[in-house]
């Protein structure tokens, strides 16, 4: 039975790959690649998987698994406007409204047949336990066995990359075991380089958003390195992270004179809101603010070593700055904000991410000493049932104003 | 008996045992390491109130009992611990780490570190955590924790745990010996003083019971989180009904732990025994925490069973579906209460009477004995 979300990703590949012959753009052809990788949920030659947000998703396309991360597939519905009808599916069903709506909407979905059965569900421990429950939820509701990788704070040791590796090499068997799909360590190498190659280009690309002004506008690179995570390992990766390089490259050959103009630049903390308002455009037309680097777009890891590729993946997830303690992560903030002369940050405090939170205010204290004003927000960066622009434009108005004085 | 909150008497009779106090609350934290360093457990836990602090220095959605930790910590209620050893049990206990590391720089802490799985690559992970936690234990008080110290703290709590169990197994006798808020008060206590003292407590309490009786109305299966209000207990009764036992952090959770082997690394056999033991519902275990419901009514046949789940935990809500649908199955009547931790018992109570009234319409009372 065809479900709504193959269709849709079925008429999101359709319509770009008609405007991409039109046009060549960044964003289009992000979309179009990470629409391309959802296709293959449903596309017989690869195995289907649901996983966590911290995954070595270049194991899974050297293996031919078509993966996507439940937090994805929530934002896409938000992004499309049909999260709160799934959030009230999962509701009705007991899931509890204070959870993330991330992953209630997936739930909902999942409840309500939007979405199919994928062949594999693998959850890891991090960054947060409700990612990991929601796989797990999931497992049990549809009968399907889950694996899961356990990760270890940071540092890095040799004894936690061990560990590491071995859950990979179970992660492997479980793949095998339950779809068929073989590791080849050739394809492994390959996927790694492929890696390798699309994070140097980004790398890139970055650096010369911490020009003034930045090459970007603030949605330019909205959600961008988050969903290129389902592109990493691909040959399709290397592309995307190339026209992003060219375009940022053509816009300052041109002084940036096609971009708005750029007087305050901000630091956007976690994640994006994923549905429609007027904040970023608020912030551009008013106060000439423009978000020239989201803490998720940060490559954080060196080139991974390709004859040495698990090992190299384990690293990476050991590493990550939501990983663990929050102090690794406050470095990684403060030295955004400086590399980027960050003149304020703006952290939306997602309803129902504990993890982001908890922490704050810690964050907030920790970035004024540098001198770098943060406002939390109150929001549900996936749930617009409750969303309410006019409080958050007021406090913006307020931030703003407290920047510029 | 002792609530939930420090008060002055209290946190004077724990300095009294003349060992310095390590807050703990995870069940997850291998007490035996602090008695091979003759430390004083001490369970934290907030008071049943309103809280602000932890409201404003976390955010509302943080967990009740967390934010109404902070809340304790900052009003300088637990500034007579010597040290804090918390876990990764779940996000809000992990930024409670922070927020102590950054407000109380005088309390030394340490994040252990406890793997969501029971595999034996999961175990000696485990077991280097521990390890780390003991070398900490020894570093922070300058004391040596050798084999024979470590083997005799695993005999003291092997013998603490099968003596709680078997305190625990008397409000399961027909009649009961001792009512379920009782067991409670005393665990409580249990948990926050030296493991000697613990079992010179429960020989005072056997012997108070032995002679005790108390009539039985519906009985019931508590399963929660942080349940530590034994006035939530005292509610049940008052309404007639009997918590007969318990799978909640303070209680079932803490005690039912396999027995560590006797075998070196004693580290390694400490990881094996906590990531086996009774599950916390964060827990990707082979064992979830619906399952142990499952088997606790199969075995023990309550009449009723009261999930009280804490607001905000996303590793208890999550299993809330899947704990209706499993009780509905096996046909058992349940109570679904979430709570802020803040009011106490009393916001339940119109729910609390409604649900025993409808089970003694519609079970009566039944006399069985199950001990154990």
């Amino acid at each position: 039975m065809t479900t709504p979300i193959e269709i849709y990703f079925d008429s999101v590949v359709d319509a770009l790959e008609k405007k991409l012959k039109d046009k060549k753009t960044a964003r289009r052809l992000l979309v179009y690649e990470t629409a391309r990788i959802g296709r293959k949920l449903f596309d017989k030659k690869y195995a289907s998987a649901w996983t966590g947000v911290f995954m070595p998703f270049e194991i899974f396309q050297a293996m031919d698994v078509g993966a996507v991360y439940v937090e994805y597939i929530g934002a896409m519905l938000a992004g499309t406007g049909q999260a709160p009808e799934f959030l009230r599916k999962a509701e009705r069903f007991g899931y509890s409204p204070d959870g993330c709506a991330y992953h209630r909407a997936l739930v909902g979905a999942a409840l309500d047949s939007f979405i199919g059965r994928p062949e594999l569900l693998i959850g890891a421990t991090a960054p947060c336990d409700g990612g990991l429950k929601t796989i797990l939820n999931l497992g049990e509701n549809i009968g399907l066995e889950t694996f899961v990788i356990d990760i270890p704070y940071p540092p890095v040791t040799r004894e936690k990359t061990d560990y590491l590796v071995k859950q990979f090499r179970g992660m492997i068997d479980y793949i095998t075991e339950f779809s068929g799909k073989k590791y080849d360590p050739d394809r492994m190498k390959e996927s790694i380089r492929y890696s390798n190659e699309a994070t140097r280009i980004i790398r890139e690309l970055y650096e010369l958003c911490t020009q003034k002004p930045a090459p970007i506008t603030s949605d330019t690179l909205k959600n961008f390195q988050i969903i290129f995570a389902l592109l990493l390992g691909t040959k399709e990766g290397v592309e995307v992270a190339q026209v992003f390089l060219d375009e940022a490259k053509q816009h300052l050959k041109n002084g940036c004179a096609d971009l708005p103009k750029e007087d305050i630049r901000l630091l956007w903390v976690q994640n994006r809101i994923q549905y429609k308002t007027k904040l970023i455009d608020y912030l551009q037309e008013n106060y000439n603010a423009k978000i020239v680097i989201d803490e998720l777009n940060y490559i954080y890891w060196d080139d991974m070593d390709e004859d040495r590729p698990l090992e190299a993946l384990a690293i990476r997830l050991i590493s990550h700055p939501l990983n663990g303690k929050v102090g690794h992560r406050i470095d990684i903030l403060k030295k955004l904000c400086e590399d980027y002369a960050i003149d304020g940050a703006v952290n939306p405090s997602h309803w129902g991410c504990r993890q982001n939170c908890g922490v704050r205010e810690i964050i907030k204290s920790d970035l004024a000493k540098i001198g770098v004003p943060m406002i939390n927000l109150d929001v549900d960066c996936v749930d617009s049932r409750n969303y309410s622009e006019g409080q958050l434009l007021t406090r913006l108005q307020g931030f703003m104003e407290m920047i510029e004085s | 008996m002792a609530g939930t909150q420090f008060t002055e008497k209290e946190m004077k009779k724990i300095k009294s045992y003349g060992r310095p106090a390590v807050g703990w609350f995870c069940t997850y934290t291998p007490l035996e390491i602090f008695e091979a360093a003759e430390l004083t457990p001490v369970r934290i836990s907030g008071a049943h109130g309103p809280t602000s602090l932890g409201d404003s220095l976390m955010h509302t959605n943080i967990c009740p009992f967390i934010k109404s930790l902070v809340d304790e910590f900052e009003s300088g209620t637990l500034d007579f611990l010597d040290a804090l050893v918390l876990t990764n049990g779940c996000d809000a206990q992990r930024r409670l780490y922070e927020i102590v590391r950054s407000r109380k720089p005088g309390i030394p802490v340490f994040l252990l570190q406890v793997p969501k799985k029971d595999g034996d690559e999961h175990i000696e992970r485990f077991a280097g955590e521990i390890d780390e936690l003991k070398n900490w234990i020894e570093t922070t008080f300058k004391k040596e924790i050798d084999d024979k110290k470590l083997l005799d703290a695993m005999d003291l709590y092997r013998y603490l745990r099968a003596r709680l169990r078997g305190y625990d197994g008397a409000r399961r006798r027909q009649p009961p010996k001792v009512k379920g808020s009782y067991v409670m008060e005393v665990m409580l206590q249990v948990l926050r003083m030296p493991a000697p003292l613990a079992l010179k407590l429960l020989d005072e309490e056997e012997s108070i019971i032995k002679y005790r009786e108390f009539p039985v109305g519906p009985r019931l299966l508590l399963y929660g989180n942080m349940m530590d209000d034994p006035g939530f207990l005292r509610l049940v009764e008052k309404y007639g009904g009997h918590v007969m036992m318990d799978e909640v952090c303070p209680g079932r959770r803490f005690w039912n732990i396999p027995e560590p082997r006797p075998d070196k690394p004693f580290c390694r056999s400490l990881a094996r025994a906590y990531l086996t033991k009774s599950p916390c519902s964060r827990m990707a275990a082979s064992k979830t925490a619906v399952d142990v419901v499952k088997e606790l009514v199969a075995h023990q046949d309550p009449d009723g069973v009261i999930v009280y789940t804490l607001k905000f935990c996303d590793t208890h809500l999550y299993d809330v579906p899947r704990l209706r649908t499993a009780l509905d199955e096996m046909n058992v009547k349940a109570l679904f209460l979430e709570s802020d931790y803040s009011q106490g018992a009393g916001q339940a109570a119109t729910r609390v009477q409604a649900f025993i009234e409808m089970l003694k319409e519609t079970r009566g009372t039944i006399p069985r004995d199950n001990t154990n």
